[in-house]
């Protein structure tokens, strides 16, 4: 069970004088399970990527297989796709519209097979993962919920299909430091529930935190791909294709150069803190051997 | 952010003629859409709505004119009688919202909406009588083109535009025509 | 989703594309009235070979004319068959009810179609010769009389400029909440024409919520920075006409006049 890309190449208005190619030839799986960063700059082709990944954007060429069927084949299940892939494009808040917050998040349900107790179970837990108090907060109209508020209830209306596959765009752009992390723990607990997580982020430390699995684009190709930490540990790769240190790496570094030993490899907060109590723990046993 | 000065009123003029051109591309693909659902309809009714009847009749002129001159559609034919229907309604919907004060913001906005599309869709009739046909024009020919085949279009707009404009006051986008709760809650 | 825009601006240094944008719209009202004057046979030759010329002089792929033009024949269609089977005419080939198909009634709905083709075709080469900005300008310029009757131009000028402004954005905005809401499973391909208009909901609304936000977001700042009204804009610098313009002008005033006469 998987996303499979094969040879996705992708052009805009082809044959006018306006032509852009977006995406070159990319080819790219993604298993069940997984967490996905995606970086690159602004114009990469990230966002088409995750468009034609997602069935929004025909390419030109290509197939986009989702387990194991080509989503261009003649009379495939497209409903079925919305139930299975959910999308949360940059400042989701945009896109609700419904009288009441309940009837928003219910949106994405109205044509999926279930009977009315489970697609109200559903609901309920995605305001609850969310983090509202469906009871409260359903019968209000999302348009008087804060700016913050809105998002989460945006995001409760995606997952409330619980998509087997979760694409997200830039969902930590403008939040604070303490939603971020919020934000970034609810992803975490998706995928322990079994979703697939790919989120496009610009932000270098949430991807080295976060992902399992980095791709970083450039010019409508893949540019590095592999594990986080490999992609953030080869430097030069990287910061021709635009990624910075996470803030993480950047404190290990200014600590090695000043003579305290922190491993070469880490990339996220958790990591450089439990290097840090290793290293003070031992301090003392580590100055007897030398 | 909800106190409408004239600078606010402009902008949102601006924006609901853009709106003329963007919301129609929205209908495209879908055939003779612009007959049927009447797409550039709306902006022009929230403007005369929401900003006053000066403002909705430019928006019922800027709008068209500039949706024909940037994509051809509506063809530059059908501007004169599409222009007069639309700064009818610009016009009259904006008017009607100054004199209709029911104390009830949807009963007013149903008012207002009905006597505007009434009469846009008369005076469209007869300048369409007056010029385009040259004296072929005939009752039917009104009754099949701006009653029977716009009839989802009217539901649109009769559906539609409270819902926006309800939901608007909500986002506190534009103020409350009646925002009577908070007072009552003082009492 | 910006594929449908036919006319859309090509940048070039043709003859057209170096007209100033007022003397250009002013030409093509002209035009447009020639085109309604226009009546005889040597009154269509002239119009063709005028706007034959117009589209050389302009350097427009000819394919993208072809292709708007053929895009309209349904439209055509349509207005030929109405004109011919409905014009009162004393002298019928065939009569049914109300139905009078006439030769007469076939030769207006040629002049119809034949007039809307020059149209479209001269309108289209303004807007691929003439950037928006330009043409804003050139309406500014042609609306200032209008001051005379008390209509605040500035204003007006103002407000369609930023309208113009707006519309890639706003393009852009909607394109993004279609698919956020396809996405969502959002459906549009319902038999029933009620069904498909109120699927349309899901759309419009977060449109307009999102670019009443923007209009707020604009008036705010315009207003913090001291704006008021158009009134003490200072004007951009006027574009001189220039020799070309002046024979644009006066080439469309001939030829206006000419259909007149003839």
């Amino acid at each position: 069970m998987s996303i499979e890309l094969k040879n996705i190449t992708h052009i805009y208005e082809p044959g006018t004088p306006f032509e852009a190619a977006a995406l070159n030839n990319v080819s790219l799986e993604i298993r069940e399970g997984e967490k996905i960063g995606l970086m690159g700059r602004t114009g990469c082709g990230k966002s088409t990527l995750i468009q034609i990944m997602a069935g929004l954007i025909k390419p030109l060429n290509g197939n986009v297989i989702i387990d194991g069927i080509d989503i261009d084949e003649e009379g495939y299940d497209r409903t079925g796709l919305r139930q299975k892939l959910g999308i949360v494009f940059q400042y989701p808040e945009v896109q609700l519209f419904e009288t009441t917050a309940y009837k928003d998040v219910a949106f994405g349900l109205k044509y999926s097979d279930l009977t009315p107790e489970e697609k109200d179970e559903n609901i309920r837990w995605a305001f609850e993962i969310t983090g509202f108090d469906p009871d409260k907060v359903g019968s209000k109209s999302p348009l008087e919920l804060s700016g913050g508020e809105k998002r989460r209830l945006a995001i409760a209306g995606v997952l409330a299909v619980r998509p087997k596959y979760l694409i997200l765009d830039e969902p930590i752009a403008g939040l604070d430091p303490v939603a971020r992390e919020k934000f970034l723990k609810l992803l975490r607990d998706l995928n322990e529930e079994g979703m697939t997580i790919i989120m496009i982020s610009h932000n270098a430390d949430a991807i080295a935190g976060f992902a399992d699995r980095t791709i970083v684009m450039s010019n409508g190709r893949i540019e590095i791909e592999g594990d986080t930490k490999t992609v953030f540990m080869d430097r030069p790769k990287a910061d021709e294709a635009g990624i910075s240190v996470s803030t993480a790496g950047r404190i290990a570094g200014m600590l090695r150069d000043r003579g305290i030993d922190v491993s070469e490899d880490v990339m996220s907060e958790s990591e450089l803190l439990k290097e840090l109590c290793v290293h003070f723990n031992n301090d003392n046993r580590s100055e007897d051997q030398t | 952010m909800s106190e409408m000065t004239s600078v606010k009123k402009s902008i949102i003029c601006a924006v609901c003629i853009a709106l003329c051109y963007v919301i129609p591309l929205f209908f495209h693909g879908i055939q003779n859409a612009g007959s049927i659902f009447c797409p550039m309809h709306i902006p022009v009714f929230m403007c005369g709505l929401i900003c006053g009847w000066s403002y909705g009749l430019l928006c019922g002129i800027a709008g068209p004119v500039i949706s024909s001159a940037l994509t051809g559609m509506p063809p530059i034919a059908y501007l004169p009688n599409m222009v007069t229907e639309l700064v009818i309604y610009g016009l009259v919907a904006g008017l009607m919202m100054k004199l209709v004060h029911t104390k009830n913001t949807y009963l007013d906005l149903y008012i207002s909406l009905v006597v505007a599309i009434v009469l846009g869709r008369i005076a469209a009739g007869i300048v369409r009588a007056l010029i385009f046909t040259q004296g072929t024009y005939s009752m039917a020919m009104w009754v099949s083109g701006y009653v029977i085949t716009s009839w989802p279009g009217t539901l649109i707009q009769f559906i539609f535009i409270p819902s926006i404009i309800m939901a608007l006051m909500k986002g506190r986008l534009i103020p409350e025509r009646y925002p009577k709760l908070q007072i009552e809650g003082r009492n | 989703m910006m594929r449908q825009m036919a006319g859309r601006y090509i940048p070039g240094d043709s003859v057209l594309h170096n007209i100033i944008p007022s003397a250009k719209l002013f030409s093509f009202i002209l035009i447009i009235a020639a085109v309604i004057f226009t009546n005889t046979v040597v009154g269509y030759g002239a119009m063709v070979a005028f706007t034959v010329c117009v589209v050389l002089y302009s350097n427009t792929p000819i394919e993208g004319l072809i292709k708007s033009i053929a895009g309209m024949l349904p439209f055509f269609a349509v207005i030929f068959v109405m004109n011919s089977l409905f014009y009162s005419s004393d002298n019928p080939i065939w009569k049914f009810w109300f139905i009078t198909l006439s030769k007469e009634g076939m030769i207006q709905g040629l002049n119809v179609v034949f007039r809307i083709a020059i149209i479209i075709i001269i309108s289209g080469v303004l807007t691929q010769t003439t950037s928006t900005m330009g043409l804003m300008s050139g309406i500014e310029t042609l609306i200032k009389p209008l001051k005379y009757i008390r209509v605040p131009v500035e204003e007006v000028a103002m407000i369609l400029s930023v309208a113009l402004q707006f519309i890639p954005t706003l393009i852009e905005e909607s394109d993004k909440i279609k698919k956020a809401q396809i996405a969502r499973g959002a459906r549009f391909e319902s038999e029933k024409l009620s069904e498909r208009a109120m699927a349309m909901l899901p759309m419009i609304v977060p449109l307009f919520l999102s670019s009443f936000k923007r209009a707020d977001e604009l008036s705010m700042a315009m207003e913090s920075r001291g704006y008021r009204g158009a009134k003490g804009r200072t004007p951009k610098a006027r574009e001189s006409l220039d020799r070309l313009s002046v024979m644009s002008i006066i080439a469309c005033a001939a030829l206006c006049a000419l259909e007149v006469i003839i």
